[in-house]
């Protein structure tokens, strides 16, 4: 996402206009759900969470204040989304209306699950999913998004110092995990080479 | 190597491939018509009954250009309706040479201009991230009261006065300024001017016709001059709907706060004024309220010799 004045758009948007929409949709869209997907606890919830926030998006929109960065408020409203999604009740209210409102989402949920598909050869998100969603959040927005600490503390508001306690067991915890990876590759690699001497 | 490096390479590595599912598009655009007329439902049942203290709609009213960095805030006013801040920014001041140089060409671009055109100028050495700048060339009306005509089409109900300042400002003429809108769109258009500026070898300016407006903010203004030739423009911007403006300066703006005729008032003195004929730009401000529609009234004057004071007793002459 480009560090552009989206200012009009997001008024033309909440006032009903769709080709504005579509314009903040299509250049912010890609942005929205690799973040989504790195958050969320299920990556089958992504497309249902992304139509969620860009509900949230028309919503909210006059918020927005010119001299914010764009992408550090869509981020937020973004974790607020996810966080809101892990809410169960919600969920299930939000499927219902959702149930009413699409006719026919059959070539859509296949066509998903068949993209889901595609990303789970990613491995970054088993890496993800061994961490519980806060101190996710802050990975994420550390080495994804290229957030500095006190970035993070202002976006989840939160103390600085809490920022850099999840921090610090993030990494903890993934360098034990990237640890074990490294033994059972080297393990694995061991018995292939014993096998073809 | 680092689980840091490890991590900020996976999530590199991941972007290419990640992206979202095309089938996606229409399942949002479908659910964003129907959020877009339920919310359209509900703006219009609690027009029926109070209206809400909180800005419902964020319009932004640049001052210089289409943006605004971190910046600090210089005065407020409001009605029920209308709120106004005003903030001056750094990302507004520019070298001497520069602003003379950028002057120099929206002036040759609006010179090419037919009556009612508007430009996109490309101006890389003000706005690096979005180098566009709007242009408008004003469809100026000299007949009165066809202007008054125009006015009261546009739900302004107030009589115009013949002139200003007793008899020294006599109407000159009236139009409607519009701005153009400068958006997301505009990425292939930025590429296409930055390509021409490459190829180009001479200064010419870099510009295309727009005929994208933000038609809901116009601003009707009236020309007032002088014999000595200097003038006053008197304008009006009317909002029916709730509606938050924030305006952007330079650094260098003067501001004042002023009473006037007991309404909350600002004069403010922009010294880099793009638009501005002498590049200075002195303006009174205020709001009102009528027939349910929020005004903002401005007393304008880019005439260099025109004093503060005798713009101050222009506004305060009005009825």
């Amino acid at each position: 996402m480009k560090n552009i004045d989206r200012s009009p758009w997001l008024i033309r948007m909440s006032q009903g206009d769709k080709e504005a929409f579509r314009m903040v949709y299509e250049e912010t869209r890609d942005h929205a759900y690799r973040l989504i997907y790195y958050l969320t606890s299920s990556k089958e919830d992504a497309p249902d969470i992304m139509s969620e926030v860009y509900i949230e998006l028309l919503k909210s929109a006059g918020n927005y204040r010119p001299e914010q960065s764009f992408k550090a408020w869509f981020n937020g409203l973004i974790v607020r989304q996810v966080r809101n999604w892990n809410r169960k009740s919600w969920r299930l209210y939000r499927i219902v209306e959702k149930v009413k409102l699409m006719t026919d989402t059959s070539h859509d949920r296949a066509s998903e699950a068949q993209f889901s598909a595609i990303s789970d050869q990613l491995e970054l998100y088993p890496i993800l999913r061994k961490l519980p969603l806060k101190t996710r959040e802050v990975i994420v927005l550390r080495y994804y998004q290229d957030c500095s600490l006190e970035e993070i503390a202002a976006l989840l508001n939160i103390p600085l110092g809490t920022v850099k306690s999840r921090h610090h067991h993030a990494l903890k915890q993934l360098r034990r995990y990237f640890e074990q990876i490294q033994g059972r590759k080297e393990q694995n690699d061991y018995v292939y080479r014993e096998a073809t001497k | 190597m680092s689980i840091e490096k490890q991590l900020s390479e996976a999530f590199k590595h991941n972007e290419a491939s990640l992206l979202c599912p095309p089938s996606l598009d229409n399942r949002i655009m479908a659910e964003y018509e129907q959020a877009a007329m339920d919310k359209g439902r509900n703006v219009k049942m609690m027009k029926k009954g109070r209206l809400p203290k909180v800005a419902l709609i964020a319009v932004v009213v640049v001052l210089l250009c289409g943006f605004a960095y971190g910046s600090k805030f210089l005065f407020s006013n409001a009605t029920d309706k209308l709120s106004y801040q005003l903030y001056s920014s750094d990302a507004f001041h520019l070298k001497e040479e520069t602003f003379q140089n950028v002057r120099a060409t929206i002036n040759e671009v609006q010179s090419q201009l037919a009556p009612g055109e508007a430009a996109l100028v490309y101006l890389p050495e003000v706005i690096k991230d979005f180098p566009l700048y709007g242009v408008y060339n004003p469809e100026y009306i000299a007949d009165k009261q066809q202007w008054q005509q125009v006015l009261e089409e546009q739900g302004v109900t107030e009589q115009l006065p013949d002139s200003l300042l007793g008899d020294e400002y006599q109407f000159e003429a009236g139009a409607v300024m519009n701005y153009p809108l400068i958006g997301l769109d505009q990425d292939d258009l930025i590429a296409e001017l930055e390509a021409e500026r490459k190829s180009s070898n001479n200064e010419k300016p870099i510009w295309r016709l727009t005929d994208r407006m933000m038609d809901s903010y116009s601003k009707f203004t009236s020309v007032y001059r002088a014999a000595h030739g200097n003038a006053i423009q008197l304008s009006w911007q009317i909002y029916d709907e709730v509606t938050k403006i924030d305006g952007y300066t330079s650094p260098t703006t003067d501001v004042e706060e002023l009473n006037l005729n007991g309404k909350k008032a600002h004069y403010t003195k922009n010294n880099q004024s793009l638009l501005a004929e002498s590049g200075v730009l002195q303006s009174v401000m205020w709001l009102a309220e009528k027939d349910g529609k929020s005004i903002m009234y401005t007393i304008e004057s880019d005439s260099p010799d025109i004093s503060k004071e005798t713009l101050i007793e222009a506004a305060k002459s009005l009825p």
